[in-house]
C-alpha cells in the first residue's frame, strides 16, 4: 500500500480523534517548596533604609502583619509550567469551532489588536494622567463612541461600563433617574422584560428597586404582545427587551411593543447583546428605543478572557444624555478632554473611564473592517447561522421550535426533545459528549422553556468547513445516542477531567471555596 | 453587497463569493437579503454606516493605531507618582506570558470538564487571596474594587436586614458614588468625618453614627488619603451595634499590614490591579470580596464562587459553582444582584503574580514600598512651602502633600512638572476642598532613590520660578 | 435502595363491582386477563424493562399477590418482604398496605393506579406519619390522573427508577394529589379537588455546578411569593385565601392558622376571621365587613383552574365583589409552565362573569416578580 494512503484515505472517513490535554496537575499549593523564589523584588537603597527604618512601627500591633501570607513558594519556571499546563486544559474560541456558545458571539479576536493593546502607549497609561498626556487614548474612546452612535442610531454614548450586565445596570439607573426628574419615580415601580432575556435584565431592574413583570412567548416564539399590553400601565417604568431573542427570531412587531410602552409613559431599553446579525442592517433608533447597549466583547471582537475584562457600551437618545455616567469624553476643536457630566448624571458606574484597553481593541477591529466590513460581518454571520440550521435540522430528533419555515438571524435555539424521548439521551449529555470531539455548546438560560435546548451561534469567523465539522459532530452523537447511548451518557471521555460530582457544592459542611477551606474541612478525609 | 471587487476579509472566511454562493444555494436563498425578510422596511438602514474608512491591511491598521498611541505620554517614558486606586508596579514577564496565552484569553463559558484549566486557575487565585486575607471564601473577580465595595455593603444589608451604612469620609469619592448607585433601593448612607490633621477617622463621630439600624461600617485601609485607621477599634465599634465591619484593602499592603480578618473585619474587598496588571488607563482593574465561611454570608454573594469537588473517577478532582442558586443565572429575579462578564483574566493573572512573589516577595515588596514612601515624605516635607498634611500618621504607599504655602495651585505645579517629564500627584483640591491645594503622591518599587530625589529637585525648581 | 410497591389491580377497570356479571370466568384472575382495557400488569412489565438491571439491585418490599408481588415475580425480581392483603382487595387494602410498607424503612413508595389510588396512598402515608417526607412515584394506570405524582408513562417511570438507584435520591418537590369530585362528575362537570401533597423524587443530574440540580417550586420560592404578596396587603381589607401549598406559605408567613385544603378568611393585618369556611360563611363575612375584598388563589391541578367548580366556597357573588382588581393569583413559574394547554382557567359557574376575566392575569411568581398569564374561560 502506498504509505500516503494511510493519511489521505483514512483521515477523511472518521471523526477527529481528539483528546484534550490532561495534565492531572496538582493544585498549586501542592507544588510549593519552601525557599524557592519566583521573582526577586528590588531592594531599597541603603540610604532609604537607614533614613526610614520601620515606618509602620508606630501602628498598633494589631494593624501589622504578624506572619507572612501562606502563599506557595515556587521558582519562576515552575510557576510558568504550571499555568501553561492549565492553559492547555481549556477549550477557548481560538482552539475550537466555538459556534456552540449561543448568545456569547464567540468570534475571532484578532491578535494584532492584542499586540497593539500591549504597547506602552496603552498599557502604561495611568487613568489619572492629565488629559493633555492621553490625547490618543481619549481620541480612541471618542471615535468608538461615534461608531456606536452610528451603529445604534442613538445620540450619546458611554463606554464606562465594564461588561454587558453593568451596562444594563447603567441603563436601569438612567431609567430611574429619568422618572425621578419628572417626579414619577414613586409611581413607576415596574419593569417589563421577557423570559428569553438575559437574567441580568431582570436582576438589574430589581437591583435598582423595580418589580419585574416577565412576559412569556406566544405560540410562535415571539414575545406575547397581548401579554405586554396587559402588563403595561401607569406603573411601567421601562420595557427591557432583546431583538432577536436567543431563539434568533426577529420580532417584526417590535415597534408596536415600543409604542405601547411609550403611550403609557415608560421608556424602552434595547439589550443588544444579540447585535451580530444586525450591523448596518437595522438599528435601535428606528425602532424607537430610548436606550440600548452593546457588548464589545461579543459583537466587537474583544477577547472573552475567561470572563472579562470587558466593556458594555451604553447608548441613549439626546433626552437621556444628561443622565449618562461621568466623566464624558469631549472633543473641543481637536483637543480631547474628560469633563464632568452634569448634575443629572447617574455618577460613576465603574472606576475611571472603564476598561479602556478593551475599547482600544474594539477600535482596531472596527477600523480594520469599516462600513462594508461590518455589514459583511452581519450578512455572513446570518448566512452561517441559516446554513447551520438547514443542515442540523436534517438530524432526526433535532428541531428548531417556533416560527416554522422562517429564517433566523444570528443564532438558533434548537431542541433535542425528539431524540431525548426516543433514546433517553438529554441535551446536556450530548453537550458533554461533544467535548470528546473538541467542541461544546450552551443549552439555555433557566428556566428551560424549550425542552432539551441547545443554542448555537456560528459567527462570521467560521468557515464552511468549520461549520461542517461541527454539524458532523452533532450528527455523529445523535447516531451514537441511538446505537450506543451509554457512551453518550457517560461522557466526557477525552477531557482533562470527568463529570464532577456536584452535590457537595450545596452543602455548607463540605463546600470548599479556597484551598485553606479544603484543608480545614476535608483535608484529612480527602474528597470522599 | 457592493458591486465590483468582492469584499473578502481575513476575519470572515465565508466572504469568499464562491463559498458564500454555494451556501446560499444549499439553503435555497437567492441572497442574504432573504434572511432579513422579517425586518420591517421602516427599521432597515437605508444607507451604509457612516463610519471612518477602514485600514484593511494589517500593516496600515497597525500604523494608524500606533500613530494614535504615540500621542500618549505614558509612565514608562514619564516619571509618575500617581495613585489613588490604580498603581504602577513592575509586572513580572510571566504574568504577561500567561494572560497573553490565547487558550486563556479566548476561553469563556465552558464547563468544568472542558475548561478545567480556567476553573483551576481561578480556584487557585481565590485560594491565594484567601491566604493573603486569611479568609476561607473569596469570589471570582467582579468588575473593580469600587463595585466590590458597593456589593459588599449590600451583602451586609441583606445579611443583617438593616438599611444604614456608615462610610468613612476618607474613602475615594468615586467609590462612594458607586455605593450610592448600587445601594439606592435598599440602603441609606451616612458619612463619618475624618480629622483634618491626622487624616484618620474621628472615632467619637463614628460611634455616634453607628446605631441599631446600621448594617455596616465601611472603611478603606489604607484610606484614599493613604492613612491607616485602627481596624480593631472600628471592628469593636461596629460589632457593638450588631453591624458588620466591611474593609476595603490594597492587597499589596497586606505584605506588611494585618489582614482585616485578624482585627475583626467581616467582609473584605478591594481591587487586584496592583497584583500583576498593567494600568491600561484603568483597564487593569478587578474587584474581590472575601469573608469567613459562614453559610449565611456565603449565600449573599452575587458573584460566582468555585469549589473543589471529586469527579466520578476516584482520586480525580474538578471544580464547580458553589450554591449556584444564589446567582442571577439560576434565579433570575430572586438572585442577588447580577452576574456577568467581569475581570476573570485578571484574577488568573493575580494568581500568577502571588505565586511568583510567594510569602517573601509580598513581604519584601510591601516593606520596600512603605520605606520609599516614608523617605519621600521626609524629603518632600523639607521643600519650602510644602507640607505633608498628615505628617504625624503612618502611610503605606501614598500620602497627601499640601502646597498652600507655595502660593501655587496644584494644577499649575503639575503642569510644570509634566513639561519636565513628571506626573505629579493626583490633584485633590476639587474633591477635598478642605484639604486646600493638595495632591496625592504615590510610590512603589518602581521608584529608585534617584527618582524620588529627582522629584524633589524638580519640584524645588518649579516652586522657585 | 429499598422500594415499596403497592398496585391497584383494578385501576382502569372500576373495581371488583365492574366484574359482576362477567360470565365464563372461573376466577377473578381469568376475568382480569379477559379484560379489554389496558391493564396494570402490562404497564408494570414495561416499567421494569425500562429500569433494566438496576431493578435487580433494589430491595423490593411489596403487598401480596396482584397488589405487588406477582408483578415482581413476573419480572424475575426477588421480594424481601411481603405485606398480606385481602382478596379481592379494596381501597382500604391500599391504605393499610401503604402504611405498613412505610413503616419498613423504605426509601421510596412506588404505586400503580390512578387518582383514587393516589388518594389512598396519601391516606396510608398520613397514617404512618410520613406523608411529607417519604417520596412516592406513581405509575399511571388509572382512568382519572389529575394528580401530579405520576410519571409520564411506564418507560419514563422505569428510567427514573434506574437513575434513582444509580445516583441516589436527592431533592423532592411537592406534588398535588387531586381527584375529581364524584358527584360533579356524575353531573357531567369536571371539578378537580385538591386532597393534599405527596413528595416526588427528582433524579439528581450529575452535571457541574449543580445547575440542573436546582429545583423550582421549592419552599424558598413559595416563601418569596408569600413575602411579595404580604407586603402589598392592606391591614383592614378582607382576604379569602384558597387552597394549595403556595397560599399556605402566605398563611405561614402571616402566622395564621389556616388550612391547606380549604378557604380561610382573614384581614390584611393577619386576623383570622374564618377557617375552612363554607360559601355561606364567606358571603356573610363579605356582607358584614364592608371593606375591599381580595381573593388569593393558586391554580390547582394540571388544568390550571384558578377558580373551579371543585372550589365551591368561592361563589360567583364573591368573585364579582372582588372583581379583576381583587383577584390575585400566586404560583411559582414551573407550575405555570406545567399547565396543560398553557392557560389558566376560571370556571365559577357563572359563564358571563367568567368571561370578564378573559385575557391575561398578573401572577405573582416570586419576590417582586410577576408574569402575565393567559386566561381562558
Amino acid at each position: 500500500m502506498n504509505a500516503m494512503d494511510n493519511i489521505a484515505t483514512h483521515r477523511k472517513q472518521q471523526m477527529r480523534r481528539y483528546h484534550q490535554a490532561r495534565w492531572d496537575e496538582p493544585v498549586i499549593f501542592e507544588l510549593s517548596q519552601p525557599g524557592e523564589r519566583g521573582v526577586l523584588v528590588p531592594e531599597v537603597e541603603p540610604e532609604i533604609a537607614q533614613a526610614t527604618g520601620q515606618p509602620l512601627a508606630s501602628l498598633p500591633a494589631t494593624m501589622r502583619r504578624q506572619r507572612p501570607p501562606a502563599l506557595p513558594e515556587m521558582s519562576q519556571n515552575r510557576v510558568l509550567r504550571h499555568y501553561l499546563r492549565l492553559s492547555q486544559e481549556n477549550l477557548g474560541a481560538d482552539l475550537n469551532v466555538d459556534v456552540g456558545q449561543g448568545t456569547c458571539t464567540m468570534k475571532y479576536n484578532p491578535k494584532i489588536n492584542d499586540q497593539l493593546a500591549r504597547q506602552p502607549g496603552m498599557a502604561e497609561l495611568h487613568p489619572r494622567q492629565p488629559d493633555s498626556s492621553v490625547q490618543g487614548m481619549l481620541e480612541v474612546i471618542d471615535k468608538v463612541e461615534s461608531v456606536m452612535r452610528e451603529v445604534s442610531g442613538m445620540d450619546a454614548v458611554s463606554l464606562q461600563a465594564r461588561g454587558g450586565s453593568q451596562a444594563i445596570f447603567a441603563n436601569m439607573s438612567i431609567v430611574r433617574a429619568w422618572h425621578e426628574s419628572r417626579g414619577e419615580a414613586a409611581q413607576r415601580d415596574e419593569v417589563i422584560t421577557t423570559i428569553f432575556s438575559h437574567p441580568s435584565d431582570a436582576a438589574c431592574a430589581k437591583l435598582v428597586g423595580y418589580k419585574v413583570i416577565t412576559i412569556y412567548p406566544d405560540a410562535d416564539g415571539y414575545p406575547d404582545l397581548a401579554a405586554l399590553k396587559a402588563a403595561v400601565s401607569q406603573r411601567t417604568a421601562a420595557l427591557v427587551i432583546t431583538n432577536p431573542e436567543d431563539t434568533g427570531i426577529f420580532n417584526s412587531r417590535i415597534r408596536e411593543f415600543v409604542d405601547a410602552v411609550h403611550a403609557a409613559g415608560g421608556l424602552c431599553v434595547y439589550d443588544q447583546a444579540n447585535a451580530n446579525g444586525l450591523l448596518g442592517i437595522a438599528r435601535a433608533r428606528e425602532a424607537g428605543f430610548d436606550l440600548c447597549h452593546f457588548n464589545l466583547h461579543k459583537t466587537f471582537a474583544t477577547p472573552h478572557a475567561c470572563g472579562g475584562p470587558a466593556v458594555g457600551a451604553v447608548c441613549s437618545t439626546a433626552a437621556l444624555a444628561p443622565f449618562l455616567p461621568s466623566p464624558l469624553v469631549r472633543n473641543k476643536s481637536g483637543r480631547y478632554q474628560l469633563v464632568s457630566a452634569g448634575e443629572q448624571s447617574i455618577g460613576k458606574i465603574s472606576s475611571f473611564t472603564g476598561a479602556a484597553s478593551i475599547v482600544l481593541r474594539a477600535y482596531a477591529w472596527i477600523m480594520n473592517l469599516g462600513a462594508e466590513g461590518l455589514r459583511t460581518v452581519s450578512e455572513i454571520a446570518v448566512l452561517n447561522n441559516n446554513y447551520m440550521m438547514h443542515q442540523l435540522l436534517k438530524i432526526d430528533g433535532m428541531s428548531a421550535p417556533y416560527a416554522p419555515g422562517k429564517r433566523r438571524i444570528e443564532q438558533v435555539r434548537y431542541s433535542w426533545s425528539g431524540l431525548a424521548q426516543a433514546t433517553g439521551v438529554s441535551s446536556e449529555d450530548i453537550g458533554l459528549r461533544a467535548a470528546d470531539f473538541g467542541v461544546h455548546y450552551w443549552t439555555s438560560h433557566h428556566p428551560y422553556l424549550v425542552p432539551e435546548p441547545a443554542t448555537i451561534e456560528p459567527t462570521e469567523s467560521y468557515s464552511r468547513a468549520d461549520l461542517d465539522e461541527f454539524i458532523g459532530v452533532m450528527r455523529h452523537i445523535a447516531d451514537e445516542a441511538r446505537s450506543n447511548p451509554e457512551l453518550v451518557k457517560t461522557a466526557p471521555h477525552n477531557c482533562p477531567v470527568h463529570r464532577v460530582q456536584g452535590e457537595m457544592l450545596d452543602d455548607p459542611e463540605r463546600w470548599a471555596i479556597t484551598w485553606r477551606a479544603y484543608q480545614r474541612k476535608l483535608g484529612e478525609r480527602g474528597l470522599a | 453587497m457592493a458591486s465590483g471587487k468582492p469584499f473578502i476579509h481575513p476575519y470572515i472566511p465565508n466572504s469568499v463569493p464562491e463559498v458564500r454562493d454555494a451556501m446560499l444555494r444549499t439553503v435555497g436563498a437567492a441572497s442574504t437579503e432573504e434572511f432579513f425578510a422579517d425586518i420591517p422596511t421602516a427599521l432597515r438602514m437605508q444607507a451604509p454606516l457612516a463610519i471612518p474608512a477602514p485600514h484593511l491591511s494589517e500593516a496600515r491598521l497597525k500604523r494608524h493605531v500606533e500613530g494614535l498611541l504615540r500621542k500618549n505620554a505614558h509612565c514608562n517614558n514619564h516619571l509618575s507618582f500617581l495613585g489613588g486606586g490604580c498603581y504602577q508596579h513592575h509586572v513580572p514577564a510571566v504574568c504577561d506570558e500567561i494572560n497573553g496565552r490565547s487558550e486563556f484569553a479566548t476561553a469563556y463559558a465552558g464547563e468544568p470538564y472542558d475548561d478545567h484549566g480556567r476553573f483551576q486557575a481561578l480556584f487557585e487565585y481565590c485560594s491565594m487571596m484567601g491566604a493573603l486575607l486569611e479568609m476561607d471564601v473569596v469570589n471570582v473577580p467582579v468588575y473593580d474594587g469600587m463595585q466590590a465595595a458597593a456589593t459588599a455593603v449590600r451583602m451586609a444589608g441583606r445579611h443583617t436586614g438593616r438599611r444604614r451604612v456608615v462610610v468613612a469620609g476618607n474613602v475615594n469619592p468615586d467609590k462612594l458614588s458607586m455605593m450610592h448607585n448600587y445601594g439606592r433601593a435598599d440602603l441609606d448612607f451616612a458619612s463619618a468625618p475624618f480629622d483634618p490633621d491626622t487624616g484618620l477617622l474621628d472615632m467619637a463621630a463614628v460611634a455616634q453614627l453607628l446605631d441599631q439600624e446600621t448594617a455596616a461600617l465601611y472603611v478603606d485601609i489604607p484610606s484614599f488619603l493613604g492613612t491607616i485607621d485602627d481596624g480593631a477599634a472600628l471592628a469593636a465599634a461596629a460589632h457593638a451595634v450588631g453591624a458588620l465591619l466591611v474593609v476595603g484593602v490594597d492587597p499589596v499592603s497586606l505584605g506588611v499590614l494585618a489582614p482585616p480578618a485578624s482585627y475583626g473585619a467581616d467582609i473584605v474587598c478591594g481591587d487586584i490591579q496592583p497584583l500583576g496588571m498593567h494600568m491600561n488607563y484603568g483597564g487593569g482593574q478587578g474587584g474581590f470580596i472575601a469573608s469567613h465561611d459562614d453559610p449565611a454570608i456565603v449565600m449573599q454573594y452575587p458573584s460566582r464562587l468555585f469549589g473543589i469537588v471529586p469527579t466520578t473517577v476516584p482520586g480525580e478532582y474538578g471544580f464547580g459553582d458553589v450554591a449556584y442558586s444564589r446567582t442571577s443565572f439560576d434565579k433570575r429575579e430572586n438572585g442577588n444582584e447580577f452576574v456577568g462578564t467581569a475581570a476573570a483574566l485578571w484574577g488568573i493573572t493575580a494568581g500568577v503574580f502571588m505565586a511568583l512573589m510567594g510569602p517573601q516577595g509580598m513581604t519584601e515588596l510591601a516593606t520596600g514600598i512603605a520605606q520609599r514612601a516614608a523617605y519621600a515624605k521626609q524629603r518632600l516635607a523639607r521643600l519650602p512651602g510644602v507640607r505633608v498634611t498628615h505628617a504625624g500618621s503612618c502611610h503605606f504607599r501614598e500620602f497627601v502633600v499640601n502646597f498652600d504655602g507655595t502660593g501655587l495651585p496644584v494644577a499649575a505645579i503639575n503642569a510644570a512638572l509634566q513639561q519636565l517629564g513628571i506626573f505629579g500627584g493626583h490633584d485633590l483640591s476639587t474633591a477635598f476642598p478642605a484639604l486646600g491645594q493638595s495632591a496625592l503622591y504615590a510610590f512603589s518599587e518602581i521608584h529608585m532613590q534617584e527618582d524620588i530625589d529627582l522629584l524633589c529637585a524638580t519640584l524645588e525648581k518649579v516652586l522657585n520660578q | 435502595m429499598k422500594i415499596g410497591l403497592v398496585v391497584n389491580p383494578w385501576a382502569g377497570i372500576g373495581g371488583p363491582a365492574g366484574l359482576k356479571g362477567s360470565d365464563g370466568a372461573a376466577s377473578v384472575q381469568a376475568a382480569l386477563a379477559a379484560c379489554s382495557l389496558p391493564h396494570v400488569p402490562a404497564r408494570l412489565a414495561a416499567m421494569f424493562e425500562a429500569c433494566g438491571e438496576a431493578a435487580q439491585a433494589v430491595s423490593w418490599y411489596a403487598a401480596d399477590g396482584a397488589m405487588g408481588c406477582s408483578a415482581l415475580e413476573a419480572a424475575g425480581l426477588d421480594v424481601c418482604a411481603v405485606v398480606p392483603v385481602n382478596w379481592p382487595s379494596q381501597a382500604e387494602d391500599t391504605r393499610r398496605a401503604t402504611c405498613t410498607l412505610a413503616g419498613m424503612g423504605i426509601d421510596l413508595l412506588l404505586f400503580a393506579g390512578g387518582d383514587g389510588t393516589a388518594r389512598d396512598v396519601l391516606q396510608g402515608l398520613r397514617d404512618a406519619g410520613v406523608a411529607d417526607s417519604l417520596p412516592v412515584l406513581g405509575l399511571p394506570a388509572g382512568v382519572k390522573m389529575q394528580s401530579a405524582v405520576f410519571a409520564n408513562h411506564p418507560t419514563a417511570a422505569g428510567q427514573l427508577l434506574r437513575q434513582l438507584q444509580q445516583h441516589g435520591l436527592a431533592v423532592c418537590s411537592d406534588a398535588e394529589v387531586m381527584d375529581l369530585d364524584e358527584d360533579e362528575l356524575r353531573c357531567g362537570l369536571i371539578a378537580p379537588r385538591l386532597h393534599g401533597y405527596l413528595q416526588l423524587p427528582l433524579s439528581p443530574k450529575l452535571t457541574q455546578g449543580g445547575k440542573a440540580r436546582h429545583v423550582s417550586g421549592s419552599g424558598a420560592q413559595r416563601m418569596a411569593i408569600a413575602r411579595s404578596f404580604a407586603e402589598a396587603m392592606e391591614a383592614r381589607s378582607l382576604y379569602l385565601v384558597g387552597p394549595g401549598s403556595t397560599t399556605q406559605a402566605l398563611l405561614d408567613l402571616l402566622g395564621v392558622d389556616g388550612t391547606l385544603l380549604g378557604v380561610d378568611a382573614l384581614l390584611g393585618d393577619g386576623t383570622l376571621l374564618a377557617r375552612d369556611a363554607s360559601r355561606r360563611e364567606l358571603e356573610d363575612l363579605a356582607e358584614r365587613w364592608q371593606v375591599p375584598l381580595h381573593l388569593v388563589l393558586s391554580p390547582i391541578g394540571g388544568q390550571g383552574l384558578v377558580l373551579g367548580r371543585g372550589n365551591q366556597q368561592i361563589s360567583p357573588r364573591l368573585l364579582r365583589a372582588a372583581g379583576r382588581r381583587g383577584l390575585h393569583v400566586l404560583a411559582p413559574p414551573d407550575k405555570l409552565m406545567s399547565l396543560h394547554g398553557g392557560v389558566l382557567r376560571i370556571d365559577s359557574g357563572d359563564a358571563e362573569l367568567d368571561a370578564e376575566f378573559n385575557g391575561y392575569l398578573p401572577v405573582t411568581t416570586g419576590y417582586r416578580e410577576q408574569t402575565m398569564w393567559p386566561v381562558s374561560v
